[in-house]
């Protein structure tokens, strides 16, 4: 973990300028060069690859998820996805802004004042190697500082990517990492996907301020489906950002979006995402790492937003000595259904993997840690160690846990232990004895659950999220 | 094969077994219910998450004969009005208790649930009066011979009653070379202010016996029930142990042991739903796996909106003794009220090297040294069983199995209580 993580204080909140959650409910007008009719069809995505101009491959790899989308059904398990109508979503929507720009001036006002307001910009200059950005389906904006694109670091949006890398994508695209036949969202995600980021990072560059992407949804009923695949190469160091925002319309919307992350021999990759989708999306996401010999990958998760969230960050530990972390914090509100937890597969000696999950119920929402850990024959001294701990504000929230652990070897260690509490009368007292109301104390006594996942976050995302929460709470 | 012997699981062998038993009305139309759900529904395929599932590839539903034989009746006075007898007796002398509670613990809607209830054979039913409490533990064993069997156990412990209660499962054979099917549940009612301890030791063949068995306990006000168990034997085991605490201030706790070796492939379900406030439950297992056994461990604590103020605490230790053996853990909680503690535990691993060694260098075989620590790790948990016959017993089958000394548990207890084994 970065050393170098400053604790959060009361006085960080304070001075960050009073984010409302009206910057990410609020909708912009529409304004799109090409935004489909709703629902899905094989011509649609023809469609897709042709505005593109995407290789033969691509198309067939779309028309080949498309094919096992229609015949796949729901999930049989999870939270339920009956009000999620695929007829009603607009699969493909396209700004009318110029793609990829790597001048912030070229992009149109309405778009400009939305990530301006979301403080892209403005983080860029600050403290960020590189950023980019994406509304509803395409890419408007993308920068990498230039001494590490000297080096060889390569940081594109997707559909550019594929077209300047194309032997390199189609080795990593949807193969070994997520194939296209993964599960339902990820065929609907292999015929429609668009945008997303591609990075590279060469053998021992160690890149030292994090790569940040921004997803918007803006159209209404709108899809997101971006694609990130990220490389990075023997001995190379990586920490990736994204963050997510979309507009509270009255229709639902879907993000089915696909993060494949390789971690080579030695390499380290930490993808912190924090989450904030409108309360009437779907977030069905799939992110997965393979990590080879000596590779170290994080998963730093925050899920606030999002009506229904189905996301299990996988691991899959394939070389001696890999180390898989994910810390992860979700918080379910007034009709919220958090679905989220982790995956970690075992497949070589010596690999150890450390889950720790939180999460905060309350006004009746739903938070569910679902783990999946698997410890192959062979993969001796693993080392496995889950904990997650569940916070209840209320009387009406619910909270539920299922770890599901396979360990067929035996010269392993592997633990698991998770709580679930309310927030404790006597911290409530002392800190109202000293002054605070039941709210401000009720605060504190989150953001002290919160803090071990907080820290570990860059001090801007963290002064996010610990409003975000305050946000959440002060709603209650 | 016996004349009147049953091979397969149809509508006129349910009717056998119904005529076994003597189904008054009520019972044959629960029966008849009961087979429609079974025959309507596919054998489950007992798999839990992504990838657990009990291996059932040498379970064949239709190799198993059932015996046509009625049980003897029999009624035996336990004492101050408690009586013990078999179903076909309990229908006649205790219609109303039969009528209200027998099987209504059972989920239909579960393929194997009606399958039992639609094959009953076989029961034993327990009656205790309001405030009769029994110093001297009730007996409900039973071997295991060629035949495939399913079996009831109907425990009604009325207001203030107590007693204990020790099942114990063996086959006729420690070895049985043709496959034989049990199918076993024991149904609990607990009344106010109840304390009943129910025990159960299964020590069947590991080979050719598919057994699946359900304990199940509705805890009524200040009641409490124990449920102590081993699970030894078997090829094939699903076995669920169950309570749901529907009153105020109801308790129970749920220990378990589990020893496999061979092939054997157990599915353990321990749960627990607190539907009350003030209840309050402790779920325990450990387990040790040899040779290429498997055991899935499915553990369960709900907690329903009305349960304020309620405790659950679960945790489940298996340790891995060969490098072909399998631990699948599933330990979930379901909480759907904040006024509560509840934390659960679950740890899968190997035998300490330290330890070993430790002993090792006292001049013990490097065989026994990983005796002695396997001892240790189950008299840990033995010191909660709170049936002294069965922890005898438990003690004495795990010093064979383990091919220690006789008396070493007692030794280890000794010295624990003495602070020598601190």
């Amino acid at each position: 973990m970065d050393a170098n993580a400053k604790p959060v204080t009361k006085s960080d909140v304070s001075a960050l300028v009073a984010l409302d959650r009206d910057v990410f409910d609020h909708a912009d007008t529409e304004k799109h060069t090409y935004k489909s009719v709703p629902g899905l069809t094989e011509e649609l995505v023809r469609e897709i690859s042709k505005q593109k101009n995407e290789p033969q491959w691509m198309l067939d790899l779309r028309l080949k998820g498309l094919h096992h989308f229609l015949r796949t059904p729901l999930p049989d398990w999870g939270p339920s996805l009956k009000k999620l109508n695929f007829d009603e979503i607009i699969y493909f929507a396209r700004p009318d802004a110029k793609q990829d720009s790597t001048n912030w001036e070229e992009v149109p006002k309405e778009i400009k004042t939305t990530f301006d307001r979301l403080g892209i910009p403005k983080a860029e200059q600050q403290w960020l190697a590189g950023v980019g950005a994406q509304y509803d389906s395409d890419v408007v904006y993308h920068k990498i500082r230039d001494d590490l694109a000297a080096k060889g670091v390569i940081f594109e949006d997707m559909d550019v990517a594929l077209q300047k890398y194309p032997e390199l994508v189609k080795q990593h695209f949807m193969t070994n990492c997520i194939p296209v036949t993964d599960h339902k969202f990820i065929m609907l995600h292999a015929a429609v996907w668009s945008g997303g980021t591609f990075i590279y990072v060469p053998k021992n560059v160690k890149v030292d301020l994090p790569l940040q992407a921004y997803f918007r949804m803006n159209a209404k009923k709108g899809g997101q489906f971006e694609h990130t695949l990220i490389i990075v190469d023997e001995g190379a160091q990586l920490h990736y950002i994204e963050g997510c925002s979309a507009p509270q319309y009255n229709a639902n919307s879907l993000h089915a979006g696909c993060v494949e992350i390789y971690v080579k021999k030695g390499a380290r990759m930490r993808y912190s995402s924090v989450e904030n989708w409108s309360k009437n999306t779907y977030n069905l996401n799939t992110k997965r790492g393979i990590v080879e010999e000596n590779g170290l990958l994080e998963w730093v998760s925050a899920q606030t937003g999002s009506g229904v969230t189905m996301l299990y960050p996988c691991s899959v530990l394939k070389g001696q000595y890999a180390k898989a972390d994910h810390i992860s914090i979700a918080v379910a509100g007034k009709n919220q259904d958090q679905d989220t937890g982790a995956k970690v597969y075992h497949l070589a000696p010596h690999t150890s993997s450390i889950i720790r999950a939180k999460s905060i119920s309350k006004d009746g929402g739903i938070s569910t840690f679902r783990g999946h850990v698997k410890v192959i024959k062979g993969a001796k001294d693993a080392k496995v160690s889950v904990k997650c701990d569940a916070l209840m504000v209320d009387a009406i929230s619910v909270s539920n846990t299922f770890p599901y652990m396979k360990i067929m070897e035996s010269e392993v260690d592997v633990a698991h232990e998770a709580t679930v509490g309310k927030i404790d009368a006597e911290q409530l007292f002392y800190l109202m004895s000293r002054g605070l109301t039941e709210e401000q104390a009720t605060q504190m006594v989150v953001a002290g659950f919160i803090e071990p996942i907080v820290k570990e976050l860059p001090l801007e995302y963290a002064v996010e999220l610990n409003r975000l929460i305050e946000l959440e709470m002060e709603s209650h | 094969m016996s004349a009147n012997a049953f091979k397969s699981w149809t509508s006129s062998h349910s009717e056998s077994a119904g005529q076994q038993l003597q189904d008054p009305k009520s019972w044959a139309s629960f029966r008849r219910k009961a087979f429609a759900s079974f025959a309507e529904k596919p054998f489950p395929p007992f798999k839990y998450g992504l990838d657990i599932r009990s291996d059932v590839s040498r379970l064949d539903w239709e190799k198993f004969f059932f015996d046509a034989t009625p049980a003897k009746p029999f009624m035996q006075e336990l004492g101050n009005g408690a009586v013990m007898c078999d179903f076909a007796t309990a229908f006649r002398e205790f219609p109303e208790e039969m009528d209200e509670y027998l099987g209504k613990q059972l989920r239909l809607s579960e393929k194997m649930e009606a399958l039992h209830a639609a094959f009953l054979s076989s029961g034993v039913f327990i009656y205790l009066p309001a405030g009769v409490q029994l110093s001297k533990t009730i007996h409900v064993s039973s071997v295991l011979e060629k035949h495939s069997r399913i079996g009831h156990v109907l425990v009604v412990a009325e207001a203030n009653s107590s007693a204990s209660i020790l099942q114990e499962l063996k086959s006729e054979f420690p070895h049985l070379h043709e496959p034989v099917f049990d199918s076993s549940v024991l149904e609990i009612v607990a009344k106010e202010n109840a304390s009943i301890r129910v025990g159960r030791l299964q020590d069947f063949s590991p080979s050719n016996v598919f057994h699946h068995s359900i304990f199940r306990a509705d805890v009524a006000a200040n009641a409490l029930v124990h449920m102590e168990w081993a699970e030894f034997g078997g090829e094939w085991v699903k076995s669920e142990y169950a309570s749901s605490l529907l009153q105020s201030q109801a308790a129970s706790s749920n220990v378990g042991v589990v020893l496999a070796a061979h092939a054997q492939q157990l599915d353990v379900h321990q749960a627990v739903r607190h539907v009350s406030p003030h209840t309050r439950s402790e779920l325990l297992m450990r387990g040790c796996l040899d040779e290429s056994a498997k055991c899935i461990y499915n553990g369960l604590i709900r907690m329903e909106k009305e349960a304020v103020v309620s405790q659950g605490k679960q945790a489940c230790d298996l340790l891995l003794l060969s490098p072909l053996a399998e631990a699948d853990p599933v330990p979930s909680l379901e909480i759907l009220n904040s006024d509560v503690k509840c934390s659960h535990a679950a740890t899968v691993g190997r035998l300490d090297k330290e330890k070993l060694f430790y002993i090792a260098s006292r001049g013990v075989s490097e065989e026994v040294a990983r005796s002695m620590v396997i001892a240790g790790f189950y008299e840990n948990i033995l010191a909660h069983f709170s049936m002294p016959e069965l922890k005898a017993k438990c003690q004495s089958l795990l010093e064979g199995r383990l091919k220690l000394n006789t008396h070493t548990f007692e030794t280890i207890e000794r010295d624990s209580t003495q602070g020598v084994n601190a």
